[in-house]
């Protein structure tokens, strides 16, 4: 008997704490962004819960907490990215509906202490029945509080984190004092906390969105303005190579009439802009305003580009600003991914545009290093560092988005493609 | 066998191209040409209008005489909305109207050896893609319909199968499963349990959804959707000649 009860013991053991680094998981890689291997991230939570079982069980309810903060912290701070107050407030929050959850349930079971007593292996059942349902409880909650948050990168500030934490952090110790209570005296306050606190995680997302939305469009405003100044740029290029012919004709008139200080006066005028330096490309302005200015980059540093275009130079764009966003951005993010190229790989990018059944197709591809393709968590992680995360990808989406289109990136053995679909009509 | 025409007013040149084409099908087995070559724009009408020819695939020069290579395009349309046309011009500037025909590459000249071969390739690849036919029975009739002209493939009830095609639609008792295995998994796929979609009838894909070109929307289930996109970036590198 005595074999067979150490024997089930363990394996509940073990299958609870599996149950836990999942609901673990969930919660936390729906919310941050992981920075370690899945793999390390799970045995390293499993670790830790193991721990804490190991503890018997007549150690004080407040040590156990204390020792579960700080073991999940280690997990915590050491697989995720994010800022400190960030990832703090998750943990606490965890801790808190973890805690909430275990709690309710151990009212109910507290009966049942005392029908079974004697029957152990009875009572140990129960037990391990009523841990899984509160982890249940738990993973529901997080999927619950996901499904509400919106799906951005750029959090909140650290103040913000630090003055929502202070609710779940109360709150738990408020739990503490509610301990010397009994029944319903324990009851009530725990679910008006757990509201409490739910409205403070509501609040969170909001924040969250609201920041996002203030970043995106701030960014979309300075790339608003930029491409406009660009495309006026290239207007006025063409608009003087158009008028080119009537400036030669009027320099050769001069020299005919032998004004040659006239003529000279007027060349330096016209030397100063950069009317000899616009390729004409396409013939189709936002396209080639972009293209003729990342060009121009590529060859400061150095690097391959190969174009393929078919653009009539008669296309009428509605949208031009967008186009020339997109366009730039993807060249911006094709161009600082062949910079940040480690080895000794070729650099590269191939750029391929063509219109085709009243659509216009943009095929990007560039050399770069491994990128991380993992959309599980419908995020795209951006190489650029870990706070930022890709901000131009999501800013290209958008604009595809508003103009019907339609948009894919992926990375295929040292070559990242970037593919967008616009709709000309 | 595939048939193709050369149509430029530079015999020279037509007889380079025809050369250069022969070379590239001698290099791979089981293609077999059969090759005839236009002076004009207006011989080549003449031969299709009389309904004598029949070609799948069209070297088109732009720059020709009376009748210049994009007018002759748009005649050719209107008898043929199947032909592969491919440009071959000296000028890289397009315009809209050359577009209007749908043209399936554009060739600059000088032409080289290699671009004439991999475009060959690729023209051959969707005449045979395009000729391909999907077989099936109501009642006591047997059909036979051109996979090229069919936009899209939906179940009913999972016993009933509703195909749309440009100029008709057809019902018949058939499972989803029997179709997909006679479609060419290049250019059609499924998009959720009930549906299966002509890639070249796209018109755009959102995230969630695809816009055919008969405006009729249809909605990917999640599980297809990774699949969907994959195999509509193969299909637009392919159809750009990526």
């Amino acid at each position: 008997m005595r074999n067979f009860e150490v024997m089930s013991i363990a394996v509940l053991a073990i299958l609870y704490t599996l149950v836990q680094v999942t609901s673990i998981s969930i919660y936390f890689n729906g919310f941050l962004n992981l920075r370690i291997s899945k793999y390390k991230f799970y045995s390293l939570t499993f670790l830790a819960m193991g721990v804490i079982k190991l503890l018997s069980s007549d150690t004080n309810s407040m040590v156990k907490l204390f020792l579960f903060v700080v073991l999940l912290s280690i997990c915590i701070l050491y697989s995720f990215y994010g800022s400190m107050a960030q990832r703090i407030y998750h943990i606490i929050f965890f801790t808190l509906i973890t805690t909430l959850a275990d709690l309710a349930l151990s009212i109910i079971t507290y009966n049942y202490d005392q029908k079974f007593e004697g029957q152990l292996f009875i009572m140990l059942v129960v037990y391990f029945s009523a841990n899984f349902l509160s982890l249940l409880i738990v993973m529901l909650s997080a999927k619950l509080l996901l499904y509400f948050r919106s799906d951005n990168e750029v959090g909140l500030s650290n103040k913000e984190c630090l003055l929502l934490s202070i609710v779940p952090c109360l709150s738990l110790l408020s739990i503490y004092w509610i301990f010397q209570y009994k029944d319903i005296n324990q009851f009530v306050p725990c679910i008006f906390l757990l509201i409490v606190n739910v409205c403070i995680m509501l609040i969170y997302n909001s924040l969250e969105g609201k920041n996002f939305l203030i970043h995106k469009y701030s960014i979309m405003e300075t790339q608003n303005k930029y491409y406009e100044e660009s495309l006026e740029n290239q207007r006025e290029m063409s608009k003087l190579k158009h008028d080119l012919k009537n400036i030669l004709l009027n320099i050769a008139y001069g020299l005919e009439r032998k004004k040659t200080d006239e003529v000279k006066e007027e060349l330096q005028e016209l030397l100063k802009t950069n009317v000899f330096s616009y390729r004409l490309l396409t013939g189709c302005i936002p396209i080639d305003a972009i293209l003729n200015s990342k060009l121009e980059q590529t060859k400061k540093y150095n690097i391959e580009c190969t174009l393929d275009l078919q653009v009539p130079q008669d296309l009428f764009i509605e949208h031009t600003i967008d186009l020339a966003a997109i366009l730039g951005n993807l060249l911006d993010n094709a161009v600082e991914a062949v910079l940040r190229l480690t080895e000794e790989i070729k650099k590269e990018i191939t750029i391929n545009i063509k219109f085709s059944e009243d659509k216009l197709f943009i095929i990007i591809v560039n050399s770069s290093n491994h990128v991380n393709m993992d959309f599980s968590y419908g995020r795209l992680i951006s190489e650029k560092g870990k706070n930022r995360y890709g901000i131009g990808i999501s800013s290209i989406n958008e604009r595809v988005k508003k103009l019907k289109g339609y948009s894919d990136f992926s990375y295929d053995e040292g070559y990242f493609s970037s593919i967008v679909v616009l709709p000309i009509p | 066998m595939i048939r193709i025409c050369i149509c430029d007013d530079e015999q020279l040149h037509s007889s380079k191209l025809e050369k250069i084409i022969m070379d590239s099908a001698g290099l791979y087995q089981n293609i077999e040409l059969d090759i005839d070559i236009y002076e004009s724009g207006k011989s080549l009408l003449k031969a299709l209008k009389a309904r004598n020819e029949e070609y799948q695939i069209l070297f088109l020069d732009i720059e020709m005489g009376i009748l210049n290579g994009i007018e002759v395009a748009r005649e050719i349309r209107k008898i043929d909305k199947n032909m592969i046309i491919i440009y071959v011009t000296s000028y890289d500037n397009y315009t809209m109207e050359s577009f209007e025909v749908s043209p399936f590459r554009y060739i600059l000249k000088p032409i080289k050896e290699e671009q004439i071969s991999k475009v060959l390739l690729h023209a051959i690849d969707e005449v045979r893609r395009n000729n391909q036919y999907l077989f099936f029975k109501t009642q006591n009739l047997n059909y036979q319909i051109k996979s090229e002209t069919i936009l899209s493939i939906s179940s009913e009830k999972g016993r009933i199968i509703h195909v749309v095609t440009v100029a008709d639609e057809f019902s018949f008792y058939g499972t989803i499963k029997e179709i997909e295995e006679m479609l060419d998994p290049l250019s059609f796929i499924k998009v959720n349990q009930g549906t299966i979609l002509n890639l070249n009838y796209v018109h755009i894909v959102s995230g969630t959804d695809i816009i055919l070109t008969n405006k009729e929307n249809f909605a990917i289930s999640r599980g297809q959707r990774k699949v969907v996109k994959d195999a509509y970036n193969n299909f637009i590198k392919r159809r750009i000649g990526f």
